[in-house]
């Protein structure tokens, strides 16, 4: 299947483009987040095919923690002194919105920027691309598996909810029932995990994986052939918007 | 015939344990010698698994004595990398086997080997090779979570075979699968013992081990009871001392040959055997 524009750029080098960007949004003020980059961020997910699972993910993140934190910004923000809002015990002023705004636009590159790299790249390949600079293979296995655990644990939690509903406890109904249900299948869940984490670094050891020899990859993963000015187009135009905030 | 691994005086006591579970085990496998295992639930069967494929010490702790030679040379002596080529181990739950990393059957495979740093060209003939060879291509692109017990067990031999190890010890493989799972499985160990490899399998389906082992070894209180040929030592029923049941068409020509029902030259132990030694008893 052949790949969209952003996934085809190899892992490191996208790394490296989110990085600078995330630094970016610290130096400038919250345009670039909020009116530059989360628009192109989702403009490249529409080129790349990945717009809906994309978007999905943008939105449960402004919502678990941009807007969360906005909103509290906002409503203690007492500085302010242009009052758009005047509700007696909460007045909210032009001044707690920019400074919301502000406050977060860091988070929502942040978040636009590595969502869309883990959307449109493939983890084992960002391994592969990692282990080439010489990052310990087991560093990126350590990655790859903790990565892979939240579907594990989610798949554990469902097995261990089941396993309990079998024995005539409620799991299904009101919050507070699912949530009484749920707390008790945490002590089991870590515990299976960990000994999940026992058989799989014996596992490992019959798989060689503590062998000496220079490890090889059966995903053959090429850089393309404007890596290198990608690269070098990348920290130019870093450097020059970082200059330019300062001397600008 | 050559000495592929020496056990002497081995004992071992698990960290918590009042006494050891078995000591001053000593044993000689040859190389190409199909070895079958057999013994009641925690007579240590597990344990001397895990001590020869250097498992204990390295992850389990316990008091360990006496010696392990493989090939010439001290288990200690070897890396744990290395050990990984000499040795292949699989497990008895298929589905802790995965590497938990692997999106396909042929990359869960191919795993082992890119960790030994074969090269891709390489990589992927004998993983290609492994698969045509156990009959499992139809699940070279499955995910390796989504299998079946018989089909996870399998596609674990696969990944510890392609790794081409010279020893494979093979423990309890077929204690969760159904009966097509246990042919599948067995199947494959049959191809084993066709390519001479040196296989030490722990299992408790005693017809299986008389269809294929070579030799067998009884262990039992903290010892080695029996060690002989499979004929030999199945056929005695002594053996059923030990907790270790014969396999049906001994039990059943045993039986018959007791009553003075039917004479046979010797008692057989397995199925083809037992269709010849039937059919001169009973001059059919």
């Amino acid at each position: 299947m052949k790949k969209g524009l952003v996934s085809s750029i190899y892992p490191t080098h996208k790394l490296l483009i989110a990085v600078l960007t995330i630094i970016l949004s610290i130096v400038y003020d919250w345009k670039f987040s909020y009116l530059v980059v989360l628009p192109v961020c989702i403009l490249l997910s529409l080129i790349d095919g990945k717009f809906i699972s994309y978007i999905k993910k943008v939105i449960i993140g402004l919502f678990l923690f941009v807007v969360f934190i906005f909103m509290f910004k906002i409503i203690l923000d007492k500085t302010g002194t242009n009052i758009l809002i005047d509700l007696g015990f909460i007045k909210i002023s032009e001044g707690a919105i920019f400074a919301g705004l502000n406050q977060t636009s860091a988070l929502v590159t942040l978040m636009a920027t590595m969502l869309l790299f883990f959307e449109t790249t493939d983890i084992e390949d960002f391994m592969i691309s990692l282990q080439r600079m010489n990052v310990s293979h087991v560093v990126t296995y350590i990655t790859l598996s903790t990565l892979q655990l939240i579907p594990d644990m989610a798949k554990k939690s469902k097995v261990i909810m089941q396993a309990q509903q079998a024995r005539g406890i409620e799991t299904e109904g009101s919050l507070l029932k699912r949530l009484s249900a749920f707390f008790p299948s945490i002590g089991p869940l870590i515990i299976s995990s960990i000994t999940d984490i026992e058989d799989r670094s014996i596992t490992l050891e019959v798989r060689a994986f503590s062998s000496n020899n220079k490890k090889t990859t059966l995903n053959n993963i090429s850089k393309g052939k404007y890596a290198n000015v990608l690269d070098v187009a990348s920290i130019l135009i870093f450097l020059v918007l970082f200059a330019w905030r300062f001397l600008g | 015939m050559n000495t592929i691994l020496e056990v002497k005086n081995l004992g071992f006591k698990y960290q918590l344990a009042d006494k050891p579970i078995f000591k001053n085990l000593n044993f000689k496998v040859n190389k190409g010698e199909f070895i079958g295992l057999v013994g009641k639930n925690g007579v240590g069967k597990t344990t001397l698994c895990n001590i020869l494929r250097g498992i204990i010490p390295e992850f389990i702790k316990g008091e360990i004595r006496g010696d392990v030679i493989i090939d010439g040379k001290n288990l200690n002596e070897y890396s744990r990398g290395v050990l990984a080529e000499k040795i292949g181990f699989v497990f008895q739950n298929p589905f802790i086997q995965i590497s938990g990393i692997k999106k396909t059957v042929f990359d869960e495979i191919a795993f082992g080997l890119e960790n030994l740093g074969i090269e891709r060209d390489e990589m992927i003939e004998r993983t290609n090779k492994i698969l045509k060879q156990l009959k499992i291509e139809y699940l070279k692109d499955k995910h390796p979570t989504q299998l079946s017990g018989g089909q996870s067990q399998r596609v674990a031999l696969a990944s510890v075979l392609v790794m081409e190890p010279e020893i494979i010890l093979v423990d309890e493989p077929t204690s969760q699968l159904d009966p097509i799972g246990t042919e599948e499985v067995f199947e494959t160990l049959g191809i084993l013992k066709e390519q001479n490899c040196t296989v030490i399998l722990v299992e408790h389906k005693i017809d299986l081990i008389c269809e294929y082992a070579d030799r067998v070894i009884v262990m039992n209180d903290g010892g080695i009871v029996m060690d002989g040929k499979t004929d030999d030592i199945m056929s005695n029923p002594i053996v059923e001392n030990y907790g270790v049941p014969m396999s049906k068409v001994s039990k059943l020509a045993y039986l018959l040959s007791k009553q003075n029902d039917v004479v046979f030259d010797k008692i057989p132990t397995n199925v083809d055997e037992a269709i010849n030694q039937f059919r001169k008893g009973l001059n059919l």
